[in-house]
């Protein structure tokens, strides 16, 4: 497909792909109150790809590897006495982020890796990255579709639906894990900090318009891939980061329908 | 003729335009203990809360010993549910009681010594005066009650406003607790309790102001808490439950 | 070297007060949010005024932060959390879009999130120890109230106190220390100094004062600690090792050290 040797259709379909598996996990995310573990998850992916590029192993698998250690270590400390999870979470973030910058530090061409792993080179996506993207996307619509009685009743009642039969630390840890996976993938392409934006503002947006799961879903994923696409043509046309652009378009989504969406919720 | 503590004088709150408590009349007395009852979401909290001036009353007024209840918090003490505090909170069993003093010591001072003593008494009063140094949180649901309505007497109040106070309690945290809310009403306070047990309203308290939305009744226990006026607020189900009973 | 060890003896203070607030009220979430917010503060007041243009930048950045969190637990509208998702986010690639215009956008983004802790001037120790006084200040006067807020919101509420008065101070408070250790320690690992104090106190105590106290001496302990090792690093093996990093590292092996200490649950 020669479309797809020019960058910017690759970038484009980048975004569409991330935008997608974000939308459709930012549901689980603002339901659940995860954005802050998703934010660590952001952080804690970043000693992975540091240790993953040193060792000369893929990319995907150090920084999934390092979130998944990182949800055991979330899951671990909130079980220490006067920890909250906040707390247990933001303990988690602070040492994986600092573990990565020294990490870091100590190789050559510091600046550049870090700012690209911060803001994202989507411009630079490959084609096995959108491999990986779209891959990526169809587990998560799958696996969100096959469980989403289990998902929507454990988040809704953890009690009840332990009661009922579910197996509500395994359904827990899923969810994590699916978080790390997707914050994995999106991370390399679009940076930490869109990968937050892009998982919170859309579904955080489509939760003030609606009180149906089902309605927030469409609209959560219609958000984030028009904030991607629209970030990325914006980031073009202004010649700023594209990371931050698409964050700042998701970001303003929010803010509107916080404005307008005034009568519901 | 007592003091009147407490009087609600055709009340309605509303949320959003909606109101969940409506034309509530009703008082409480220096030296008397009044009995809130009504099914969940009858609006007890919401009518503790209005007495608290937390809440905005719609229409009617409040009047809390002669103030509006804004300006009388410093003689009005609540206590909440127990359960809603955080057990793993690093506070020891002393210093929850002396918050009861914060609002008298004032800012920027610490408490002296004869807020120490008075909280030790009101540890004292509720027979928990040897677990001071424990950690809130080590206690049994019974005793952390018991810890808040020492911290209440700590106030000093002249009203004590008690929501769901029994609620989860031990017979031994029971006993302590209407011992301690007697010795109160001997001493002059005028106290309301928010409770769903027919039994210990009963047993605690002189008069009844029976809720549910709507007041269904108010006056001497015996005379509120009949099969009538319960099957009026509790709706068919409940007054059959207690005609059996 | 000295001045940068006396920049985080300096931060230890108020950063191991804040953190016990922190704790108590679990604003891990606020403080992390604070932390990114600033950064658009930090750039705009660098693009402004230059390198003296950053500390206004960062400080009305934070205050604004400070305001509009205390706003948003107000209203209950949205879940806390996903609000301020959005927030830290949006402000944060606000901060990045602005500063990729420049055509040396990556080293001034590295110098803005990681800090120059080798750099520190007299006068950036001189502002450190102003705002760090103010939060002690601020938080010593307060701490009853405060402690009651964390506590007990409703009966700090019926006792006729104004719980979001409270809570803005103590807003302030994490922005003020977020905004002293911008430039040297670095916005982003800033959070560190916020939340792993306070922790590895609560790990051996359950009292507020030893577990600010550990909080402080913690936090003082890792400094030196941190700078020392980033400085052996360098100067016998040749390995540079940036010195905000290794600082949170040894606050990071001091709260694991925490962890293995057998726990006792007496307040006593």
């Amino acid at each position: 497909m020669p479309w797809l040797d020019v960058a910017f259709h690759r970038a484009l379909i980048e975004a569409v792909l991330v935008g997608a598996a974000a939308g459709l996990l930012g549901v689980q995310v603002v339901l659940r109150r995860l954005s802050f573990f998703t934010m660590a998850m952001t952080h804690a992916t970043f000693p992975g790809v540091v240790v993953a590029a040193v060792v000369g192993v893929n990319l995907y698998l150090g920084g999934a590897g390092a979130g998944l250690l990182a949800a055991l270590a979330v899951v671990a400390l909130s079980r220490r006495r006067g920890h909250d999870p906040s707390t247990a979470t933001a303990v988690a973030l602070a040492a994986a982020f600092a573990l990565g910058v020294a990490l870091l530090s100590a190789q050559a061409g510091f600046t550049k890796d870090l700012t690209a792993y911060l803001t994202g080179s989507i411009l630079t996506v490959t084609r096995q990255d959108l491999g990986v993207a779209a891959a990526v996307t169809a587990a998560v619509a799958l696996v969100l579709a096959a469980g989403h009685k289990a998902l929507t009743y454990t988040a809704f009642d953890h009690a009840g639906a332990r009661a009922a039969g579910y197996r509500t630390a395994a359904i827990d840890l899923g969810v994590l894990l699916l978080i790390a996976v997707v914050v994995a993938t999106a991370v390399p392409a679009v940076g930490t900090i869109l990968t937050l934006a892009l998982v919170a503002a859309p579904a955080g947006a489509a939760r003030l318009w609606t009180d149906r799961i089902g309605t927030m879903t469409a609209l959560a994923v219609a958000v984030a891939v028009t904030s991607a696409v629209t970030g990325l043509l914006l980031s073009r046309a202004w010649d700023v980061a594209a990371g931050g652009a698409i964050s700042l378009t998701a970001a303003a989504v929010f803010a509107v329908s916080l404005l307008l969406a005034r009568r519901r919720y | 003729m007592p003091d009147v503590a407490l009087r609600i004088e055709r009340v309605t709150v509303a949320y959003d335009g909606r109101p969940v408590l409506q034309d509530i009349d009703g008082q409480v007395l220096a030296g008397e203990t009044v009995a809130l009852i009504g099914p969940n979401g009858a609006g007890k909290s919401t009518l503790i809360k209005a007495a608290l001036g937390l809440v905005p009353v719609a229409s009617g007024t409040i009047t809390v010993l002669g103030r509006p209840p804004a300006d009388a918090r410093r003689d009005v003490a609540y206590v909440p549910q127990a359960d809603t505090l955080d057990p793993q909170f690093p506070i020891s069993v002393a210093q929850v009681v002396l918050m009861g003093r914060y609002r008298r010591v004032g800012w920027l001072r610490r408490p002296g010594r004869a807020d120490r003593r008075i909280a030790a008494d009101a540890l004292d009063r509720v027979g928990l005066a040897d677990r001071a140094r424990a950690r809130f949180g080590t206690l049994s649901g019974g005793q952390r009650q018991r810890v808040l309505l020492a911290r209440a007497i700590a106030q000093q109040p002249r009203l004590l406003l008690l929501d769901e106070p029994f609620n989860g309690v031990d017979a031994v945290s029971q006993d302590a607790l209407l011992d301690t809310i007697g010795g109160l009403k001997q001493q002059g306070a005028a106290v309301l309790i928010s409770t769903h047990d027919l039994s210990l309203a009963h047993l605690a308290c002189d008069c009844a102001c029976l809720l549910n939305r709507r007041m269904h009744g108010f006056g001497p226990v015996g005379e509120v808490l009949t099969a009538d006026l319960l099957l009026a607020a509790y709706g068919a189900a409940h007054g059959a439950l207690y005609g059996a009973a | 070297m000295l001045r940068a060890l006396a920049e985080l003896l300096l931060l230890a203070v108020p950063a191991g007060v804040v953190s016990t607030f922190v704790l108590i009220r679990r604003l891990g979430f606020v403080a992390d949010t604070v932390t990114h917010t600033v950064f658009p503060g930090v750039v705009i007041g660098f693009l402004a005024g230059g390198a003296g243009g950053v500390f206004p930048g960062a400080l009305v950045a934070g205050a604004l932060t400070a305001v509009l969190l205390t706003l948003l637990t107000l209203s209950r509208r949205v879940t806390d959390d996903t609000a301020m998702a959005v927030l830290l986010a949006g402000m944060f690639a606000l901060g990045v879009v602005l500063v990729s215009r420049r055509t040396s956008y990556r080293a001034d983004l590295t110098a803005f999130l990681f800090g120059r802790l080798l750099a520190v001037t007299a006068a950036q120790l001189a502002q450190t120890a102003a705002v760090g006084l103010l939060v002690l200040a601020a938080l010593g006067l307060l701490a009853k109230e405060l402690r009651l807020r964390a506590f007990d919101p409703q009966a700090a509420a019926a006792m006729g106190y104004r719980v979001w008065a409270l809570d803005l101070v103590l807003n302030l408070s994490i922005a003020l220390v977020v905004v002293a250790a911008a430039q040297s320690v670095g916005t982003i690992l800033v959070i560190a100094l916020l939340i792993l104090p306070a922790a590895t106190g609560r790990l051996l105590s359950g009292r507020l004062a030893v577990i600010t106290a550990v909080g402080v001496l913690a936090a003082a302990v890792a400094g030196y600690l941190g700078l020392a090792v980033s400085y052996a690093a360098s100067v016998t093996y040749g390995l540079r090792l940036a010195g905000g990093a290794t600082v949170v590292l040894a606050l990071v092996a001091l709260y694991l050290l925490a962890l293995l200490v057998r726990r006792t649950d007496a307040v006593a």
